[in-house]
């Protein structure tokens, strides 16, 4: 190859320096326009109230009634209804995180008793309805046996979950 | 192509990074369709499995509810077990006890038999599997979501009516 030659490639060597950097350049726009079409929200809060209410149901930690050997998942213990139980139930992230509402009354109807953490969140559930809400709740009735006094007796417990969303 | 073969080698430069610029950009599309990410504002919800557990303490609760001193769980085992106990007092007691609490929002099914539904819908149901013999469980199945919806707008009396 002439000089004229040399010259040539070392001007394509210069090209492609440019292309490269061209290459580069669009990438990143090709990268940059599909991120901002990427909006990825994966929801966990119907996934953390679910917990919240198995949780209660089944830790002898939390409403759960339990004997001498075993724990009677589902069964409420009665003396175990209060607000300080719940609230220990929960670690301390979740009850930032989270607004509980536990309405627990006798077949009959009749509130035996009211437990609410977290007041401020539970305080949000009107706004859950609405479309651009901050706010995710979870309502739910569970027919329950408690125990009272040894005695197993019927009922029911309204659950009410309030999640902030991310 | 001129004489000095100038062209032919920015061609040929052109040509390789076209391809690899394609190439590129393929792979990024199809990568882009694969993981579906095309949606706007996509939302991905994470909840079933769990509810499906809150359930099965509802179900455990009925096993264990007595009725005439014996509990579902004695009655059930009696019935499969050609015992006293026939379907219809099952039925019957069922009926008054869920009726009270989710009103005609519910649908339960013991064995495929089902109280009050119709057709069994088994898409949003909790099941647990009973055991009633040593070789023998029935499944034992409710679902209540259309009262936990009503519940959720304020209109659990509509169940009641």
């Amino acid at each position: 190859m002439n000089k004229k030659g040399d010259y040539t490639i070392g001007k394509e060597s210069l090209k492609m320096i440019v292309y490269l950097m061209l290459i580069t350049v669009v990438s990143f726009i090709i990268i940059s326009i599909f991120g901002v079409s990427i909006v990825k929200d994966i929801r966990t809060s119907e996934l953390e109230q679910h917990v919240a209410v198995t949780r209660m149901l089944s830790s002898s930690n939390c409403l759960a009634y339990s004997g001498e050997e075993r724990v009677f998942s589902g069964i409420i213990d009665l003396n175990k209804f209060s607000e300080e139980r719940v609230q220990n139930c929960f670690s301390y992230k979740e009850r930032e995180g989270q607004g509980l509402l536990l309405s627990l009354y006798d077949f009959n109807d009749n509130l035996l008793g009211e437990v609410e953490t977290n007041k401020i969140l539970v305080a949000q559930v009107p706004t859950c309805g609405l479309d651009k809400s901050d706010y995710d709740c979870y309502f739910t009735r569970k027919y329950i046996l408690y125990d009272d006094g040894g005695e197993m007796k019927k009922g029911f417990l309204d659950f009410t979950v309030v999640t902030k969303l991310e | 192509m001129n004489k000095n073969g100038i062209i032919v080698l920015a061609d040929i430069n052109f040509i390789i990074l076209t391809v690899l610029l394609l190439v590129a950009y393929i792979i990024l599309l199809v990568q882009f369709d694969i993981a579906n990410f095309g949606d706007k504002n996509q939302i991905i919800e994470l909840d079933d499995g769990l509810k499906s557990s809150e359930n099965e303490y509802l179900v455990l609760n009925y096993l264990n509810t007595e009725v005439n001193e014996f509990t579902f769980a004695d009655m059930i085992y009696s019935w499969k077990n050609g015992g006293s106990v026939v379907w219809s007092e099952i039925e019957s007691e069922t009926e008054i006890l869920f009726s009270k609490v989710y009103g005609n929002c519910y649908e339960f099914e013991i064995d495929g038999n089902n109280i009050n539904a119709v057709i069994f819908n088994s898409d949003s149901a909790s099941c647990i599997d009973f055991s009633v013999d040593l070789n023998e469980v029935v499944e034992i199945c409710i679902d209540i979501s259309e009262y936990d919806n009503k519940f959720e707008n304020y209109k659990e009396e509509e169940c009641f009516v």
